[in-house]
């Protein structure tokens, strides 16, 4: 009978062991300074670096137009794609599916349209143009507004954005930038870090430029009831820091698809 | 934790196998007609039923984002446990009936002074009662199936950010069903039990002991 006794104890203690509670360290959101700076990026950031680029291509395009076996050489190697250039290269437009389109203008400005930032007016829709000034060493690019009949709807978050951006030996270097979000929930305003210019590789040499490789950007963050974040954004080839005041968060590299992981940070 | 339980269990079977086995040559099948069981999910021994645990933060949003990084969590489940009462009617035919019990609980922590400031719990008391073949028969080892329905009662609530305790408590009644195709038993009146079966009662693997008279 002791027997018996040994083992419903053995095996009571043996169940125990097996079905123990197990629990998990749930963090959803431990450096919100990269999912703000992941998110901007993508929307607001990423864009000034594509328009230096389109307007970059479209200047080099411009002195070969009248070839146009050259012109649509030089188009193909510089975006790494082949299309049906007949349909969307033009003498003063050209419209490449997944960068946006370009008009020459008159002045001989760019006006650079990404398709993005249109809100809508009590008449009509007023879409956010790029504006595009060469002036032979740099890109001047700011982000304007087409006129619009009505007015817009005090509700209506806008966005202002511009950039002093050079193209040369495949980086896209932006030297100056300031983009403004002063928006109904948030106020957020990401500027660039003097002697760190954030750069990125251009699409004509890589197939895969998304993220900045090298520089810094700095970000002001607030909301209406007073709360306030401010941040440097470091770049590299292999990771985003979030620089607050002396300390640094290392995180993975921003993905280009829709990406809220939890697991961002490298320890 | 869980595999040092299970290797466990498993050597304390096997002197148990061979002392039936060994006894199984000398003895015809005897029915005994009362069997009480203890048990629980071992493989993977949680979330039979699902747990409705909602985040309060609004993840789409910058201010969201800043809210929920102001806080942590841990969650936790407490496993499924069952006690049952088996009438053997014949040598095949059965019925078995249960209670069992399971749950998850979500403990939410603010980050500055680690205060705990809100819970989030899923739990399901359950009764069970099913139908049960056992189509192979010797005196030390049986193997059979069983098929089980009942109701179980599901008492939760989640608390709002910084709410501890404001949850509303929420009290429902949903049904309960079992399909366990195998299970094993060795051991003449003290047996142990392991069993594979789908359901609300365990999804994976389930394990025992009983005692039958």
């Amino acid at each position: 009978m002791r027997k018996t006794y040994r083992y419903m104890v053995m095996a009571a203690a043996s169940l125990c062991l097996m079905s123990c509670k197990i629990y998990d360290d749930k963090e959803y959101v431990q450096e919100p300074g990269y999912i703000v700076a992941q998110d901007t990026y993508r929307a607001y950031v990423n864009e000034l670096f594509m328009v230096a680029e389109l307007a970059d291509f479209f200047s080099g395009y411009q002195e070969l137009r009248e070839d146009r076996e050259a012109a649509e050489a030089f188009a193909e190697s510089y975006f790494g794609i082949s299309l049906d250039w007949d349909s969307c290269l033009f003498y003063e437009y050209a419209d490449i599916p997944g960068h946006g389109s370009i008009s020459l203008e008159d002045d001989g400005t760019f006006s650079v349209d990404m398709y993005r930032h249109s809100y809508y007016l009590d008449g009509g829709v007023r879409n956010g143009i790029y504006s595009v000034t060469d002036d032979g060493r740099a890109f001047r690019i700011t982000l304007r507004y087409e006129d619009g009949e009505g007015s817009v709807p005090t509700d209506t978050d806008v966005l202002t954005a511009g950039a002093t951006v050079r193209c040369e030996d495949g980086w896209i270097v932006m030297d100056e930038c300031s983009i403004a979000c002063p928006f109904q929930a948030y106020s957020c305003s990401i500027s660039s870090v003097s002697g760190k210019p954030a750069r990125r590789r251009s699409v004509s040499v890589s197939d895969t430029a998304y993220q900045a490789s090298e520089g810094c950007l700095h970000y002001v963050y607030s909301e209406p009831d007073g709360f306030t974040d401010e941040f440097d954004v470091e770049f590299s080839d292999d990771s985003v820091s979030i620089v607050r005041g002396g300390t640094t968060v290392r995180c993975l590299p921003f993905d280009r698809i829709y990406d809220r992981s939890v697991d961002y940070i490298i320890t | 934790m869980g595999r040092f339980g299970l290797v466990l269990y498993v050597l304390m079977l096997l002197p148990l196998a061979v002392n039936a086995a060994d006894v199984a040559g000398r003895q015809e099948f005897v029915l005994k007609h009362h069997e009480f069981q203890v048990s629980t999910g071992i493989v993977p021994g949680r979330y039979s039923f699902g747990y409705d645990h909602k985040s309060p933060f609004d993840h789409s949003s910058f201010p969201g984002i800043y809210e929920s990084s102001r806080y942590y969590e841990r969650e936790y489940v407490s496993g499924v446990w069952s006690l049952g009462y088996t009438y053997n009617f014949t040598k095949v035919l059965a019925i078995q009936t249960n209670v069992f019990y399971e749950s998850g609980w979500i403990d939410r922590f603010s980050r500055e002074g680690d205060v705990k400031v809100a819970e989030s719990l899923d739990s399901y008391l359950s009764a069970m009662a099913s139908f049960k073949v056992s189509w192979y028969n010797r005196p030390a080892v049986r193997l059979y199936s069983y098929l089980g329905l009942g109701l179980s009662y599901k008492y939760g609530y989640n608390d709002p950010v910084n709410g501890l305790g404001q949850g509303t408590r929420i009290h429902d009644i949903v049904a309960a069903f079992q399909f366990t195709p195998l299970g094993v038993q060795f051991g003449r009146r003290l047996f142990g039990f392991a069993e594979i079966g789908i359901g609300h009662y365990f999804s994976g693997a389930a394990a025992g002991i009983g005692y039958r008279f």
